[in-house]
């Protein structure tokens, strides 16, 4: 298992964001993270990744305990992730986010850039490169966020929603993009909205609800899920 | 942009102009005492405001109490020197010492404080510092302060005219300002931009902001500190009011954000325009009506600043390049319509 959560939950201030949730991934998984607004996905991204710690239980990454690790020390371990409220490095140029990223992984200015930019090439920001990041678009954000978490070439990459507010043409470009970081090995756990984007995209899909899971299956075992199904209608949603 | 061999030619002719200038007006400053006076100032704060940018403008922590680290140099040369015989060149080198171990606890314990609060508390802290000189009157002489014996000599850094000194806060300039460069180029330089940024992504990127924090203080410090040491040789008297005094804070800082915040020749650019106005005011308005030359001063920057908020060099930077790519269009579309 490349990513694991043993009995998780997190509480703020009397509000149970997470209560006692199990999650396993092995390496090599497209996972999908669905779930009414507010069930506590990104809170669930946050705690994995350190930037919360939990109120009980672990988690553990690659079978190294990691709960309450930094968030610097995840990135280094092979952890990358995505911010759902996209937080680019507004006054540098998109370039220099990447090249800030790929200095992780040690070398000379030069060749930092160099493969900064390859990195660029990938997302389909090459062109923007000398733009600063606070001008780019929203799907331009999104991409630019990807581009960060690829360039420390991790094992495991969280991405939160980073399809939400796109067109269709953008959303497909990011299918496309997750499937390429796929083939190079990276293990995805994604938490999106659009039900048939997380559908035929995961292997596998978890559902949270109420900070609580809610049920896991293949996506066309949970869609047929009375308790999904009840859940999500509640909110308004519809599956198809 | 990395050495390739077409620029160099172009990069020799830059230093040659600068090295050109320099040596001019370290000739012309042989002859004139003000000029000079105002170069060593020009020269030193281009040192210490460099120091400041590295906490101030890379890392984005606007601190206002760099003169404790200034203080602690120029005490620390100044008693080793009168007290043990120890020469400043190396007092310089204890005193930055003492300011990096300093800085490392100031570092840690605002770590968490943002903006005005980290403000707030580097204000602080060099007014303690400002008290305790005062106070510990034992080891500092207290308010009255300590004077230097004249004795002009290589060893005592210390010079007969004012050249050697200009020589002196010139090459003290010109190490920090290599200094900057070579960060500016490499990781810390765009880490710490990066965690002026965003702390948050930065943390998702790999990196440690507490540790590069605290190491841009340290770094600042070390610098300022040996500037203090510069400036003590070259006045010959240290006093708390003066060696701990706000305004060498505020100079620090207020060189920096002028020429261009966070930007490798912004506080080059902006103590060189500074210092000649701020001491031209003081000689010639300075008599007549007390504090008139720090208002006009003030009007000075309130002008400035509206006109280019970012700061004189990236100002100046921004429209040359616009000039530049207009030029290279016109030329495209030139040889377009052939
Ligand atoms: N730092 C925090 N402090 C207090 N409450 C929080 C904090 N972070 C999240 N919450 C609360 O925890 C609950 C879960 O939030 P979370 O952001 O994890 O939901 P989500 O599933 O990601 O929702 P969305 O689909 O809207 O992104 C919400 O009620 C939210 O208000
Ligand atoms: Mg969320």
């Amino acid at each position: 298992m490349i990513l694991e959560a043993i009995g998780v939950s997190k509480s703020f201030l009397g509000l149970q964001a997470l209560s006692n949730v199990d999650i396993q991934i092995a390496e090599g998984e497209i996972v999908g993270l669905i779930g009414p607004n507010g069930a506590g996905k990104t809170t669930l991204f946050n705690v994995i990744s350190g930037y919360l710690k939990p109120t009980t239980g672990d988690v553990l990454f690659a079978g190294d305990k990691v709960t309450g690790t930094r968030p610097h020390r995840m990135a280094h371990m092979g952890m990358a992730r995505t911010f759902q409220i996209v937080k680019p490095l507004a006054n540098m140029t998109v370039l220099e986010n990447v090249m800030v990223a790929q200095f992780m992984k040690g070398g000379r200015t030069k060749e930092v850039r160099e493969l900064a930019e390859h990195v660029l090439q990938q997302v389909g920001l090459y062109e923007q490169r000398n733009q600063t990041a606070g001008t780019l678009t929203l799907a331009g954000r999104k991409r630019l966020e990807v581009a960060r978490a690829l360039a420390i070439k991790p094992r495991l990459i969280l991405l939160d929603e980073v399809m939400a507010g796109l067109n269709a043409t953008e959303v497909q470009q990011t299918i496309d993009l997750i499937h390429l970081v796929h083939k190079q090995g990276i293990t995805i756990f994604i938490i999106e909205h659009i039900m048939h984007v997380i559908m035929s995209l995961s292997h596998r899909v978890i559902i949270l609800n109420q900070g609580e899971k809610l049920c896991e299956g293949r996506p066309e075992e949970v869609i047929n899920d009375q308790r999904v199904i009840d859940a999500y209608l509640g909110e308004g949603f519809s599956l198809a | 942009m990395d050495g390739k061999k077409t620029k160099s030619p172009k990069f020799l002719i830059k230093y040659l102009v600068v090295a050109g200038a320099v040596c001019f007006a370290i000739a012309y400053g042989n002859t004139n005492a003000f000029f000079a006076h105002n170069l060593v100032l020009i020269f030193l704060y281009m040192g210490l405001s460099q120091a400041w940018n590295i906490i101030g403008g890379y890392a984005g922590q606007l601190s206002l109490g760099h003169v404790a680290f200034f203080g602690i140099g120029s005490y620390t040369s100044t008693l080793l020197y009168l007290n043990y015989g120890i020469t400043p060149w190396i007092g310089a080198l204890v005193g930055a010492a003492l300011a990096a171990v300093v800085a490392y606890g100031l570092g840690w314990a605002t770590l968490r404080l943002k903006g005005a609060y980290f403000t707030l508390a580097t204000i602080a802290f060099a007014e303690v510092l400002r008290i305790l000189a005062t106070n510990f009157s034992g080891i500092t002489k207290g308010a009255q302060g300590v004077g230097i014996p004249f004795r002009p000599e290589l060893g005592n850094m210390i010079f007969r005219g004012k050249t050697g000194y200009v020589i002196l806060a010139l090459g003290f300039a010109v190490i920090v300002y290599l200094v900057c460069r070579y960060m500016d180029r490499t990781r810390l330089g765009y880490y710490l931009a990066a965690i002026r940024e965003d702390e948050t992504t930065s943390a998702s990127m790999g990196i440690n902001v507490a540790n590069n924090k605290v190491l841009a203080m340290v770094l600042s410090a070390v610098f300022t500190a040996i500037g203090g040491t510069v400036y003590a040789q070259y006045i010959l008297f240290i006093e708390p009011a003066s060696e701990f005094s706000y305004s060498v804070s505020l100079n620090m800082a207020l060189f920096a954000i002028f020429g261009g915040l966070g930007s490798l020749y912004g506080p080059i650019v902006g103590a060189a325009i500074l210092i000649p106005i701020q001491e031209y005011l003081r000689v010639t308005f300075g008599g007549s009506l007390p504090g008139l030359h720090l208002a006009m001063f003030g009007l000075v920057l309130i002008i400035t600043v509206l006109l280019m908020p970012k700061g004189v060099f990236p100002t100046i930077q921004g429209f040359v390049q616009g000039r530049i790519a207009r030029s290279q269009k016109k030329k495209l579309r030139g040889e377009g319509s052939q």
